[in-house]
């Protein structure tokens, strides 16, 4: 298995104790149907509930959003957060493959500048563990820029993640990782 | 003399002429929609199965069934909760049965023509379609063709159905804001026997309005393919009708759950005793709806960074504002409506209330995914089949078996039989949709073939929780349609 970090652990427990509170407020209201009651008794109840209820699942989402806010991934959200110039790397997507450098140094900012050469593909990077770190969508006409970090040396997957035709499940390639000045840079230019 | 003309008297087609009561015609359409929901179903299994290496398909064989699947799903849960929603509104808005057949008759043609698409052509760009794949496959040119026409037959079908819900409210309520029920805050809109629309019928507003707009960009997508395909020369922006897809492919999937929540208005007080009542707030909470639901398209083109970003950015913040209403109004509503109340548990109000905990848990998912830093890692994952499968299997398809079960008539329910086929049903529903969700924090791909681990050993597991589901499903099944024969054998119609 895939080890479960990062991003992906806070989506599951936020996933996981968010449902649970719903499905257990649902068995209470369920369970509650043996002790009936009149409606008039509980609806105004129900109403100042509701409206405390609004309140809080719109703070919530204000919240949410000013937070996501500063940490997308967007190139403007990006270069305002690097400290140094980054490497541009430029990826061409096809079907089935991705042109693109073989390795690439870890701990530099990289500025993917990714395109596509016939239909729409996805580019996604792997880490050597097999979890999913970054992407961004490969399209015809169009550049992508996605600036990423490569936290540390080793073999990582380059793998595509829109659906593209019959070869798509085989669409993926390694990515050398190496300590930066251990090896000869194959980037096209450095910015 | 000259002879007199004989003038030759219109004739129309009326559904009654032909022997269609609605309640026969409603029931004709359920049966065929459910038949169709199994099937594909049994599709979904496959592809689990062979994702699992269980058996061998060939990945155009794969992708076509995907692109069935995903087609034929969608169009028939919007064709089965239309039809819900037309039956519980029929006499209330006085809609013609006619026009339910027309958009029933396009909608189905509009399968077909998928169906002898995918089966006989081959086609496999999914049924998201994204340009230029459908013009870059291995199938034959006459199958893109064929496919864009039946997308166009469903989305007439729908358009057909939104414009005889929208006629009906403007002859009852005088006008579609009305049906909105936007009198309770315009007093210059009040009508003068006080007349307010009802919840289900402001559900069926916003479903007209957004429905017509909808199909409006399905169409001129459709066009734009179509023009291409007689003429590739025909130019096509490969951002603008990315855009426009899930424009048209978001909002109608979407528009499911809203014409449920319709159904829900009417059928939940029939079980509980208690009716919602139309006021300011809910108004509100549905123009809030009317609005931000076709705004929430761009949470589909995150990944997309050359999008404009006032897009990206509206896009999340129009998907949170657009879970408000339901949240807030129609979700918490039905659980007040229940807390407490004399409930009567049936199968058709256990169903509703699943569909509801579906519908929530699924938003939950779909809520985070919509979260443009949780996007980077969720984007195109198994985590999307999951939250979508979750609101639309686990919510808006339980919706649809309560309506049925509400339909063909709740009495001489067996209840030990009726408690069996739910759990076998749920465990396989439950088991089923939690692989794809661990499939999806692992970052196992959508859409694909051949998955890297740990996907195949998920789909194994999940193929088994499909055959239960399926199990579980088709015993339901044939328990509404024996308790239909009984129910209708006894001069009993739909109801408690």
């Amino acid at each position: 298995m895939v080890p479960i970090e990062g991003r992906q652990l806070a989506i599951l427990l936020l996933w996981i104790s968010l449902s649970a509170i719903v499905t257990v407020a649902f068995l209470w209201v369920v369970r509650s149907t043996r002790r009936p009651r009149d409606f008039d008794a509980v609806q105004s109840d129900g109403y100042r509930l509701r409206r405390g209820w609004g309140w809080v699942y719109g703070s919530l989402l204000i919240i949410s959003f000013a937070v996501t806010i500063w940490t997308m991934p967007y190139a403007w959200a990006q270069q305002a957060a690097a400290k140094s110039p980054a490497i541009t790397v430029e990826v061409v997507a096809h079907q089935f493959s991705f042109t693109m450098p073989s390795s690439l140094p870890a701990r530099r900012l990289i500025k993917f500048v990714v395109t596509s050469a016939d239909v729409n593909h996805g580019f996604g990077i792997y880490s050597p563990q097999g979890v999913l770190l970054a992407q961004v969508q490969a399209m015809p006409d169009y550049h992508n820029v996605l600036y990423f970090t490569f936290p540390g040396p080793g073999t990582y997957i380059i793998r595509c993640l829109e659906y593209c035709g019959e070869g798509h499940s085989a669409m993926q390639q390694p990515l050398k990782v190496y300590v930066s000045g251990s090896q000869a840079t194959s980037v096209s230019k450095e910015a | 003399m000259a002879k007199p003309v004989r003038v030759q008297e219109p004739v129309a087609l009326h559904a009654a002429d032909i022997g269609l009561t609605p309640r026969r015609l409603v029931g004709m359409t359920l049966s065929v929609g459910l038949g169709l929901i199994f099937v594909l179903g049994m599709i979904g299994g496959i592809m689990k199965a062979a994702q699992g290496n269980l058996i061998q398909l060939q990945p155009g064989t794969f992708y076509a069934l995907l692109t069935l699947h995903g087609a034929g799903m969608i169009s028939t849960v919007v064709l089965l909760t239309a039809v819900a929603l037309w039956y519980v509104l029929h006499d209330h808005l006085s809609l013609r049965p006619d026009m339910l057949v027309f958009s029933v008759v396009a909608i189905v043609w509009g399968l077909v023509a998928a169906t002898v698409a995918v089966l006989v052509g081959g086609f496999g760009p999914a049924w998201t379609f994204l340009y230029p794949l459908p013009f870059m496959g291995t199938w034959p040119s006459w199958s893109t063709g064929l496919f864009f026409f039946g997308v166009l037959f469903v989305g007439v079908g729908f358009a057909i159905f939104c414009f005889d819900l929208m006629a009906g409210i403007i002859r009852t309520y005088g006008s579609i804001w009305n049906g909105l029920a936007w009198d309770t805050w315009i007093p210059r809109l009040r009508r003068p026997d006080g007349k307010v629309a009802p919840p289900s019928v402001i559900a069926a507003s916003m479903v007209a309005i957004d429905g017509l707009i909808t199909v409006a960009a399905g169409s001129v997508l459709v066009v734009a393919l179509l023009a291409h395909w007689f003429s590739p020369k025909f130019p096509i922006d490969p951002l603008w009708i990315k855009n426009l897809t899930f424009f048209f492919g978001h909002t109608i999937a979407n528009l499911a759950i809203y014409v449920s929540a319709g159904v829900i208005y009417y059928i939940l007080p029939k079980y509980t005793g208690r009716a919602f009542h139309t006021n300011k707030v809910y108004a509100l909470s549905w123009a809030i709806s009317l609005f931000f639901v076709p705004w929430a398209w761009p949470h589909h083109l995150y990944m997309d960074f050359v999008q404009a970003p006032w897009l990206q950015v509206g896009g999340e913040a129009s998907t949170y504002i657009a879970t408000i209403p339901a949240t807030v109004v129609t979700i918490f509503g039905s659980l007040l409506l229940v807390y407490r109340s004399d409930m009567r548990w049936r199968p058709g109000s256990t169903l509703f209330l699943a569909g509801i905990l579906g519908w929530l848990v699924g938003g939950v998912a779909a809520m985070l995914d919509a979260t443009i830093p949780f996007n980077a890692v969720l984007h195109n994952t198994l985590w999307v089949p999951a939250h979508f499968h979750t609101y639309l299997l686990g919510g808006v398809f339980l919706f649809v078996l309560g309506f049925t079960s509400y339909f063909v008539g709740e009495r001489q329910t067996p209840g030990r039989l009726v408690k069996a086929i739910e759990w076998t049903f749920f465990t396989g529903l439950v088991g089923f949709l939690l692989m794809f969700y661990a499939g999806g924090i692992e970052g196992v791909p959508r859409r694909e073939a051949v998955q890297p681990p740990p996907g195949p050993i998920l789909a194994d597991i999940a193929t088994g929780f499909v055959a239960i589901l399926l199990v579980g499903l088709v015993a339901m099944l044939i328990e509404f349609w024996v308790r239909a024969k009984r129910n209708a054998a006894n001069g009993e119609a739909e109801g408690l």
